[in-house]
């Protein structure tokens, strides 16, 4: 199955953290134990990045994040804010219970946002609501899927993050989701742990994970949706590594944010000095400690590859 | 000192007036592009000798010292997030794991051979033995008359470089001459790390055709093998049997295997079965291997000639991943990123450590440019 071409491009979009509260309890959140000390930015800040685009037109889109955006009762201001500068597409990032409730979507489309990265951690309720710590979150989840579909100009992507509780589910997940006509692109993230140590033991061999995601990858295309998978080594993804895509916006985020991100080490490889590969993150210092090097499988890309 | 009404700005222009400083204080007008002209409207312009404005000064760098962080935070923003990291925390850096010895010394290799800017091969082969599966192996080929300067000691000063046994050392220097072709191998997981040079003879045709109608084998490859990380060291001879029929290759490789591993055998003949549907056998390339220190009993079929891909062989890669007890998934992971390449040589039998393995190497590049001079 060919690759469905590219729909979003990092560069064109700006991402602002705007709230770094919760009411999920995701066992592989990435900024669980910062929450309580990051700061998110200003309504000052988020303006005088609309000034910024009205501007310079720098960006196409924004995305609204944090933590859990939908508990900003503002969220709809900022959003017009946003498209009164100029912004084409403002986005945010959610685990969309909220979307649950078809009058709060319509007011967030009402209000400019129309596209929905929707975090989606598993393919049944039973286990999605385990991992997010909350019961009834799945049913939310989807409900408020299903209510985005009732709006032509909305896309919705969705991000499930790869870790030991949900490698097994991709494929059911691509399914689960396959009756939503606005679901243009499905991310697949493997689970760092922002330290160097997988102290919750989430981090799953990207061995294991393969069979997994590439079927979730090939199943994903032939409903011609876009997939995008993060962290993963670009070798083993074989034929299937154009899917590979490590592209980031723009993210502006309390600087304090970098130095645990940082914690993870990316770009290591036993081949990183002389693979010819370009956007691999290798792997990462948890990762090589739990799992070490895998000489018995990586092959580095050569030059003329 | 009388207070005033507060007049905002956003801009201010330095100039030197006379003896003192002149402070031009005012207001963007506009909001022009980060190309555009930038046009102040002044308000107010405050001339202040140097030495009022020397304390101005220090008093401005006292003023702005609780607002430290959120300036150096705001700074941090623009950055790059490893520049960010640093930025908002200097000092600080995550701990990484060791790294990978293996990986740095095969990367020092590459980049030794590849500083010398002359055509060379790259092959990437892996080997199957009970339990394991290693990728991390590759061979790089030059042409002797390739290698700038003295080809003899710019080749063994990267096995300097790599602690190659003196004794190994000297065999190498002394048999230098017969090499057309020089090969560096390299191999390396968790226990060990063998470094090789091959000595590739100039076998003529005549020299060839003679040792066929003896049915005498002709010595092709002399090989030298130590592991950096223990002390193991190995001299291999590699005896090419020209012209060898399909039956004769298929009788050969049963001596090798002496009747002790009758699955790997029906592998080696089953591969050399394919080869012999794309090209006679005649232009196959059949190697047996000594290693007069070690219990090494093993052959190398070099099938380039029939163009057959890693693909092409499939069913055999998975009876050997089934022989040797490689877990599918771990197989599959590195069948899927070769899979397309061209098929190199297959070698196996006894090694020297008394395992059955098999070594296939595949998808041959040539760096920097395809050199044709070479097989």
């Amino acid at each position: 199955m060919a690759a469905p071409a590219k729909l979003f491009v990092p560069r064109d979009y700006v991402e602002v953290t705007v709230h770094f509260k919760c009411n999920l309890k995701c066992v592989h959140c990435m900024i669980e134990g910062t929450m309580d000390w990051l700061r998110p930015e200003s309504n000052e800040q988020l303006a005088r990045i609309c000034d910024e685009n009205a501007r310079t037109h720098r960006w196409t889109g924004l995305t609204l994040t944090g933590a859990e955006v939908t508990l900003r009762a503002d969220l709809p201001d900022l959003a017009r804010t946003a498209r009164a500068a100029g912004f084409r597409h403002v986005r945010i990032q959610t685990h969309g219970m909220r979307l649950a409730d078809v009058d709060y979507c319509r007011d967030l489309v009402d209000a400019g946002i129309d596209e929905y990265l929707v975090s989606v951690t598993a393919a049944d309720a039973a286990d999605h609501d385990a991992i997010t710590g909350v019961p009834g979150s799945f049913d939310r989840t989807v409900r408020g899927l299903e209510n985005l579909e009732r709006f032509p100009q909305v896309s919705v992507l969705t991000n499930t993050v790869i870790t030991n509780r949900s490698y097994r589910q991709l494929p059911a997940v691509v399914r689960r989701l396959a009756h939503l006509q606005r679901l243009v692109q499905m991310e697949f993230w493997s689970y760092w742990p922002m330290r160097e140590t997988d102290d919750k033991d989430l981090i799953v061999s990207h061995v294991a994970v393969l069979p997994y995601l590439r079927q979730a990858i090939a199943d994903a295309r032939a409903l011609g949706r876009v997939v995008e998978a993060k962290n993963f080594p670009e070798c083993l993804l074989g034929p299937d590594r154009d899917a590979l895509d490590n592209g980031q916006p723009k993210l502006v985020i309390d600087p304090e944010f970098w130095p645990e991100f940082m914690r993870n080490g990316f770009h290591q490889c036993v081949h990183r000095q002389y693979c010819a590969a370009r956007n691999c993150l290798g792997l990462n210092t948890a990762y090589v400690n739990k799992y070490g090097w895998h000489g018995d499988v990586l092959v580095p890309f050569s030059p003329e590859a | 000192m009388n207070t005033t009404d507060a007049v905002p700005a956003d801009a201010f222009k330095l100039a030197l007036d006379g003896q003192g400083i002149a402070i031009d204080f005012g207001k963007l007008e506009g909001t022009p592009l980060p190309s555009d002209p930038v046009t102040i409207s002044v308000s107010d312009r405050v001339v202040m000798p140097v030495l009022t404005a020397r304390r101005l000064l220090i008093w401005l760098d006292d003023a702005l010292k609780p607002h430290a962080g959120t300036l150096r935070a705001e700074q941090a923003k623009a950055l790059a997030p490893a520049d960010a990291a640093l930025a908002a925390r200097p000092g600080q850096s995550s701990q990484r794991p060791l790294a990978d010895i293996s990986g740095e010394k095969a990367a020092q290799l590459l980049r030794m051979v590849g500083e010398w800017g002359v055509p060379h091969q790259y092959e990437r082969s892996l080997r199957l033995s009970a339990g394991s599966l290693q990728a991390n192996r590759f061979l790089l080929t030059l042409n002797t008359r390739d290698i700038p300067g003295d080809p003899s000691a710019r080749t063994l000063a990267v096995c300097d470089y790599f602690a190659m046994p003196p004794t190994l050392r000297q065999a190498a220097e002394a048999n230098f001459a017969m090499a057309k072709c020089v090969h560096f191998g390299f191999e390396g997981d968790p226990q060990s790390i063998i470094c090789k040079l091959y000595l590739e003879s100039a076998v003529s045709a005549q020299e060839a055709h003679r040792a066929r109608t003896a049915n005498q084998p002709v010595l092709l490859h002399l090989a030298f093998k130590w592991d950096l990380l223990r002390d193991a060291a190995v001299t291999t001879r590699y005896l090419w049997h020209p012209g060898l029929s399909a039956s004769e290759i298929a009788t050969r490789l049963a001596q090798v295997y002496r009747d002790q591993q009758p699955a790997s055998l029906a592998l080696a003949r089953g591969l050399l079965d394919l080869a012999v549907q794309k090209v006679a056998a005649e232009s196959l390339q059949y190697l047996e291997v000594e290693e007069p220190e070690t219990a090494r009993r093993s052959f190398d079929l070099n099938i380039y000639t029939t163009k057959l891909f890693v693909r092409d062989v499939q069913p055999l890669l998975a009876r050997m991943r089934e022989h040797f007890g490689i877990r599918p998934g771990q197989f599959q992971a590195l069948y899927d990123q070769i899979k397309p390449m061209a098929l190199g040589h297959l070698a196996g039998g006894v090694h020297r450590n008394g395992k059955d393995f098999f070594n296939l190497y595949y998808g041959a590049v040539g760096l920097p440019h395809f050199n044709s001079g070479l097989r």
